[in-house]
Formats: C-alpha cells, structure tokens, sequence
C-alpha cells in the first residue's frame, strides 16, 4: 500500500517564488477589490450637497413652480423653450434675463445690484434654460435646467414636469380654434 | 570589428534590450499604481465643499414651506413689508409664519409655534402681481457666509 508523504511536505517548494510571479499576484488581489471597491461605494450614502448646488435646486424649483402658477392662471398658457438665459443682468452681456426671473419684486429687468446686492451676487453664477417637449396623450413637458460654474467645472441642476396641454374647445365639431 | 558584432548579445537566443519577465513586471507595476491613481481621483470628485450644515435647515424648511403653500387657497400679508405670511387651506386650517428676534417661526391654528430658522437678517413673502397664484419667499441669513434662500411655490387650489 503506497503511503501518503507528511502534510508538511505537501507544500513544500523546490523553487522559490519569482518577482514576477509575486506582482502577478497583488496585481489579481488588486483588480478583485475593484469590484468591493465598486460595492462600497454603492453603499455609501450619498454626498451632502454644496452651497451652489443647494441654490440651484431652489432657483429650479422656482422655475417649475412659476410654470405651474402659470398654467393655474391660465390653463392654456404653455411655457416656451428658451436657451442659458441669466438671472441678472451682466455688464457687457447683451443676453436678456431669463423671464422667470424678470418680474421679480416688481422688478422688470430682474434684480440688480442697487435693490437688493445679496440676492444679485447670489443669482449672477446661474443661467436658467428651459428645454420643453410635446407629448403623446396630451401632456407636455418642461425640463428647468440650471447651470453655474463649481471648482472650475460646469455643472448643471434640472427638473421636470408634466403639464396638461389643453387643447381650447371649437364651437363646432371638427374644426379647430386657432 | 565590424558595427553588427558590436551590438551582438552573450546569449544569442535573446533579443531586446530588457528580458520578458522585465517587461511583464513593468506592465504589472504600472497597472497596480493605475488603480490606485483612480481610486484617489474617484474619491477627489466626492470630495465636494461642504454646506456649513445650512442644507439639512434649508431641506426642513423647503418641504415645510412645499407642504403648506402648495396646497393652500389664500395668502395673506399682514405686515407690508411681507416679513409675515398667513397661508389658508380648504379645510380652514391656518398656518402662520413671521420673523420675530431674528427667527423665522411657523404658527399653527392651534397656536402651536415652531422656529424654522434663526439668525435671519431678513425674510420677505412676495405675491407676484402678474402670477397671483405664485408665492416666492427670500431669506437672507445674518452671517453673510451662508448663502440665501430663495424659491417660490405656485398655490395648487387658489381661486381668484
């Protein structure tokens, strides 16, 4: 009966192990803790939101919003798309400033520096831009998006509704007011 | 001597300048260090400058403020300066906010009050003419630090 070699010599190794071979192996256990890397930050909760980013889904917000007071005013009004329009006026900017934030506190042009210089610095870093969409079922959607510049990157807030698009009633069957 | 004798090897079944086991441990080494570079850069873009704590204050007081200004019928400003807000509903419930000693408190129908934020240099409710039915409210902290708050709410069951 063949007898079986002492445990201690089972793993016993004539040759020892090379460089190469040695960074073969961290290199493995390196790519295998890419994915519980990957795992844990899944976990994580999420990052708290900065100063800037706060603001920008506040001014978002207030885009939406006054979307909606819109349409309770008038339920056929629609808002229309517009492009990165500012909050306030810039020196030397000929863009005009966004409608959402024109006729603020009775203000037509917006807030300036002279009525109110807190809310003016803080509005000066946002564009406002309003992507809107016709769709299926008679709904409409507007996407507010909001942009400002953080640690020398573009960044960008949206939010979106959808928004009953009512079409006005004609007097006679099968024709269409215009 | 000529110029290909100069460059010939001690081993001629070798050729190149580094051995493939060097090369291997070349690209080994690079790839340990490349994941760890992208470890330390994926964690620098979390690394985001930090609210001063002011974001969970604001977070209470926007969904306060979304839960009694959306669906409320009627806004009243009893101060004319508009540093006080009375909000209505359908169901007659009142709810009350004002500025008081710098904090900007919410009152109920039942006199239950609450302070929604301190240290506030000024606060304004603001109806806007041309849309009734929206309501924008600014707070401006006292430390000029913090930035302010400012969004509005478009009453859901207002009647003109």
């Amino acid at each position: 009966m063949r007898q079986k070699p002492p445990f201690h010599k089972l793993f016993a190794c004539k040759k020892g192990v090379t460089v190469t071979e040695l960074l073969l192996t961290f290199c493995l256990l390196t790519i295998s803790l890419a994915p519980l890397y990957y795992l844990y930050t899944l976990t994580k909760k999420p990052p708290e939101r900065s100063n800037a980013e706060l603001l920008a889904v506040l001014l978002a917000q207030h885009v939406v919003e006054a979307i909606v007071a819109s349409k309770i005013s008038n339920p056929e009004s629609l808002p229309p798309m517009t492009s990165e329009e500012p909050l306030v006026t810039h020196d030397g900017d000929v863009r005009s400033v966004s409608i959402y934030f024109r006729n603020l506190f009775g203000k037509f042009q917006g807030v300036s520096i002279e009525d109110d210089p807190v809310l003016y610095w803080a509005f000066k870093p946002y564009q406002c831009k309003l992507d809107t969409y016709y769709l299926e079922d008679q709904l409409y959607k507007v996407i507010a998006y909001i942009s400002y510049q953080e640690e020398n990157r573009q960044k960008r807030v949206y939010l979106e509704r959808l928004l009953d698009q009512r079409i006005p009633y004609s007097s006679t069957p099968g024709e269409t007011s215009p | 001597m000529n110029i290909v004798e100069g460059f010939k090897l001690k081993n001629p079944s070798r050729v190149g300048l580094v051995g493939l086991d060097s090369v291997i441990s070349i690209f080994l080494v690079v790839t340990f260090i490349a994941f760890f570079f992208f470890i330390s850069v994926f964690n620098e873009g979390e690394s985001l400058p930090k609210n001063n704590g002011i974001g969970k204050i604001y977070s209470d007081l926007l969904e306060q403020l979304n839960s009694d200004l959306k669906f409320a019928s009627k806004a009243e400003f009893p101060d004319s300066a508009g540093s006080s807000i009375t909000v209505s509903s359908n169901n007659g419930e009142k709810v009350f906010y004002f500025l008081k000693d710098g904090n900007l408190t919410r009152e109920n129908s039942q006199g239950k009050s609450k302070i929604m934020i301190n240290d506030v240099k000024r606060c304004c409710f603001y109806q806007n003419p041309s849309i009734p039915s929206l309501i924008s409210v600014v707070i401006v902290p006292s430390n000029s630090e913090i930035m302010p708050f400012f969004t509005s709410f478009a009453m859901r069951n207002w009647k003109s």
